[in-house]
Formats: C-alpha cells, structure tokens, sequence
C-alpha cells in the first residue's frame, strides 16, 4: 500500500503532470503533444516489448542457422506441438506432479508453521532446521530422494514438496505472528476459544502472507519440475525441452519455454487476483 | 522468487508477540537437533535404514575423506567460479538496470512488459536450447546463472528505489544537488537496504542454479560429482558432495549478510520481500 501510494507521488511522475499545462507556445505545443504521446506509459510499453522481440527476430535472420529459430518458426512448431496434443498432454503432467507437490508442501509447511507461531518450544525446536536449511539448495537432495521413491512422478512429487516447504512455512509463520497483542487480548476477553481465534483472527490476518508464500512457491515449483523432468524421465515440459534439445531442434524448445513462461504467468495473474477477491480488505497492498 | 534466506530466523528473534525470546529457548533448540541427530545415528547403526540411507557420522567421515582425496577442491573450485560469477554478473545488472527504472519512468516503462513476460520462465528451462548454441560448458552455465539471478535483484532494487520518501529527493534537487548527484547520495543509499534483499535472494538462486546445470549434461563440479556418486552407487561421495554443497550455500548467505549489515548499518532489513 505504503509503496503506491509514494509511486503516484514520486518525483518523475509529478514532473510528467506539470509539464502539461505549462506549454504556451502553439509550436511548442504540439511538439510537446507528439511527446506526451510517445512517452506516455502503453506506448513505452509495448515499445519495449516490440524492441526485445525485434532484437532477437534480426539475431536469428542474422545468424541465419536453425539453433537461433526466428519468432515465426517458433510460433510455427507451437502451433505443430499443439496440433498434436504433445504439448497439452505432457503440459498436464508436469502441472498435475507441481500442484501435488505444492500442495502437500502447503498442507506440512502451514500446519509447522502456524504451530511454531504459536509455540515457543516448536519454534526454539524448529528453528536451527529452518535458519540451516533455507539457504541449502534443496536440488542436491534430489539423489537421494530417487533411491528413496524411484525415478517415477513420486519422486518428483517429493521433490517440489521439499523445495516449496521453506518459502512457504516462513510466510505462513510471520502471517501467524502478525496477529497484533491487543487483538488477541480483546478476542480472548470476549470469550473465543481457541477454535474461534484461529478461524476469525488468526486465519484472515495470516492469508495476506500465505498469498505471498503461494506466490514465491509456484515459480520454485516450476524451476524443480523442468530440472527433474531433464534428468531422466519421459514425460512433461523438461523432457519435451530436453528431446527438442538433443535433436538441434531450438525452435521446438524455445517453444516449449514459452509455454512453461505463460503458465508461470497466467498461474501469477490468478494467484494475484484470487489473493484480491479473498483478501478483499487489503486493497492494492503490493505483494 | 524466494525470500530471504534468514528471514525465519530473523522474526524468530525480534518479533515480539506471545512466547517469543524465552531464557531457554537456545536450549531446546540444541536439546532438539541433538535428539534427532542421534535418534538419526541410531537407527542408521542398528541397521533399521535400507543401506543408502547413511548416518550422520558416517557421511562426516565421508566428507573428510572426499576432502583428503582432493576431489573436494577439484569439484569446489569450478562450481564456485560458476555460482559466483553467474551471480556477479546477474546480480550487477539487475541492481543498477532496476535503480535506473526505479529513478526513471521511461526506462522503468519501456522493461516493464519484457520483464513481466520474461519473469515467469523458469531459465534453467532455456538451458538445453543454450547449450545447444555454446554447448555444455562454463559460459552457457555462467549465462544460465546470470539470467536467473538478474530478476530478484532487478524487483528489488526497482522497488527500493520506487519505495524512497520523495521528500529526501525534494530537499537535495532543492538544495542544488545535480540529478547525478542526486541519484548517488541519496537515491544509491536509501534504496541500498531494499536492494541488497534481493542480491541475497540471488545468490541463493545462482547456488541451486549452480546444481541444476551440473546436475544436466557432461560436467564437472560439485552437482556433477554427486550426480555421478549416485549412478555409481558411492552413497558416501554422494552424501558428502551433498554435504558440501549445503556448506557452500549457507557460508555465501552468511558472508552476504555481513556485508550487507556493514554496508546499511541499522537500516538493515531482513522482510520477505518480492517483486
């Protein structure tokens, strides 16, 4: 909240509205208007966008091989991958294994994490775990988890799960912390049980957090399903890439990569969204 | 992108609410770690655990002999020229691409759509499709790197800027300061505490980058060294590179920290913060 509302007052944008009405001269005006046009937010935009994608179309034309595929062959193998049901078929996998794994690392991190909030000796216990284990990058594990669940969608399960735990418990800790003393103090004197005070206080003052966490955890969750589809495994995204890959066939590649960015996307617009439907007293707080 | 590494800790020490900073909770703590290390040691000496599953003190023997051996070298040296300049160079270019935008609209305007496109693609999933290109060696790993750990800097460090009291930029435009001047002694510093939350955040990702293209392709290194133990069936090279590369990453949050509360002093914040 605190953020945008600094951003409409931020210096730049105060000198963007008062160059407008300053303009005297009619010559001056329209040069300015022609600017005002130009640099106004949409135009600046998509200018950007259509820069990055003209950059990359002259490399490929430039480089003229097929392992830097212009936009059109990209868009050409997409549309082949689609036709032939790979790309939805081997998409579902991998987004089926993600959310299993997410979910059981929201249903294991919420519950540790509200506790420890909750208890001092399951924090103190806790605590060296998480300080420790947060910064390990969890992938090195991925060895073992295989000899425990096999190379199969278990283990990738496992893995996405264990990756996504510590994001996710952090969140759901600090929003159980954020219930403030004296609202705990005034719902416990009008007499909620433990019940009450974790459905009407607790809950709603931790979801705002628990959004956040689900919105650090999806992208982690994205990156460890592609990784542990490269090393062996048949189906989803990773191995569509990894076969595109070992056959030189960039296009289909980059294909599959742009799939697997607009569903990091499309899932973060949606996360956004239900976090303002369901967290509806926090209007425009930035995540 | 992920939060910063020791934010649990860090509200585990100051938030005050109910039951925080008992006399003894050190005390459990090390009661805690202490029980399930030896119920751990237990088990795996009893025989109970199926034979991958090693026990503390045999993996401790295990990584003093990988380190006697001198692979530990061999394979630390070249993952960390990786992690460690794929971050430098990722971590740079996003802090001052996102202290440009953070301080100009144009700028901040004309990356917006590519950055927001851009950001949700997992990079290690451009990995196959690089290597193709410069094959599986340092530079497309180095590039890899790079491009992962250039996002958490560039939110971060745009959001700091964005985030400044506008009246500190007010007061030195008023005073004279030239807009130069301007961005380095006031915007620089404020939104310095802000932005080195995300260089941490990037180092963490350039570390588990650092694994993930070890782990693929020919390689060597530390993932690659862990990667091979396990197909060999050596579970205690295995448990010691994992070991390591646990070492690795906690040390490089650590020493990232220090710096970051030499550099910001008492400013230094430790929230979740993402873009």
């Amino acid at each position: 909240m605190v953020d945008d509302r600094l951003d409409t007052l931020h210096p730049s944008r105060l000198a963007d509205a008062t160059q407008l009405p300053a303009v005297a001269a009619v010559s001056g005006r329209l040069r300015e208007r022609v600017r005002s046009v130009l640099c106004s937010s949409a135009v600046l935009k998509i200018l950007g966008l259509v820069i990055s994608l003209g950059a990359w179309q002259i490399y490929a034309v430039s480089s003229g091989n097929r392992l830097t595929p212009g936009l059109e062959v990209i868009f050409e193998k997409f549309v082949e991958l689609l036709a032939d049901g790979e790309l939805a078929e081997h998409a579902g996998t991998t987004l089926a294994r993600g959310f299993a794994g997410l979910g059981i690392s929201f249903v294991v991190a919420g519950l540790l994490g509200f506790v420890a909030a909750r208890s001092w000796v399951v924090d103190a216990a806790l605590g060296p775990f998480v300080s420790l284990g947060y910064p390990v990058p969890k992938l090195a594990l991925y060895p073992i988890v295989i000899l425990l669940l096999g190379l199969g969608g278990g283990s990738k399960v496992a893995q996405v799960a264990l990756e996504c735990f510590f994001p996710i418990f952090v969140h759901c800790y600090a929003g159980a912390r954020a219930v403030s003393m004296k609202i705990e103090w005034l719902s416990r004197n009008v007499g909620a049980g433990r019940w009450r005070f974790f459905k009407d206080v607790m809950l709603p003052t931790a979801l705002p957090f628990i959004f956040t966490g689900l919105r650090v955890a999806v992208p982690i969750m994205l990156i460890v399903m592609t990784v542990t589809e490269f090393i062996g495994d048949s189906q989803g995204l990773g191995y569509l890439i990894a076969r595109a890959a070992s056959y030189f066939d960039s296009a289909s590649a980059f294909a599959v990569v742009a799939t697997l960015g607009a569903i990091g996307f499309v899932s973060d617009r949606l996360i956004v969204k239900l976090r303002s439907r369901i967290v509806f007293w926090e209007k425009g707080a930035s995540l | 992108m992920s939060t910063a590494g020791d934010i649990a800790s860090q509200l585990m020490q100051k938030q005050p609410g109910l039951g925080t900073t008992r006399e003894y909770s050190w005390l459990i703590s090390v009661a805690f770690s202490a029980v399930v290390l030896v119920i751990w040691q237990g088990l795996a000496s009893l025989g109970v655990l199926p034979v991958y599953i090693h026990g503390p003190v045999s993996i401790l023997g295990s990584v003093v002999e990988l380190a006697r051996s001198g692979d530990l070298a061999e394979q630390v040296g070249p993952s960390l020229f990786r992690a460690l300049t794929g971050f430098a160079i990722g971590g740079a270019a996003g802090l001052m691409l996102g202290l440009l935008a953070g301080v100009s609209r144009v700028f901040r305007d004309l990356f917006d759509l590519t950055q927001s496109f851009t950001h949700a693609v997992p990079k290690i999933a451009l990995f196959p499709a690089i290597a193709v290109l410069l094959g599986f060696t340092d530079q497309s790993r180095i590039l890899v790197i790079a491009l992962s750990s250039f996002y958490p800097s560039y939110l971060n460090a745009l959001n700091g800027a964005l985030g400044i009291n506008p009246r500190l930029i007010w007061v030195a435009r008023n005073v004279g300061a030239s807009r130069l001047r301007t961005f380095f002694q006031v915007v620089v510093p404020a939104s310095l505490p802000r932005a080195l939350v995300g260089l941490r955040i990037s180092l963490m990702i350039s570390f588990v980058l650092m694994v993930a293209t070890e782990v693929v392709g020919h390689s060597n290194g530390l993932g690659a060294g862990l990667m091979r133990a396990y197909r060999d069936g050596e579970y205690g090279a295995m448990y010691a590179g994992i070991v390591v590369v646990a070492v690795c990453g906690v040390l490089a949050n650590v020493v990232l920290q220090f710096i970051s509360k030499r550099l910001c002093g008492g400013r230094f914040v430790s929230g979740a913060a993402n873009g």
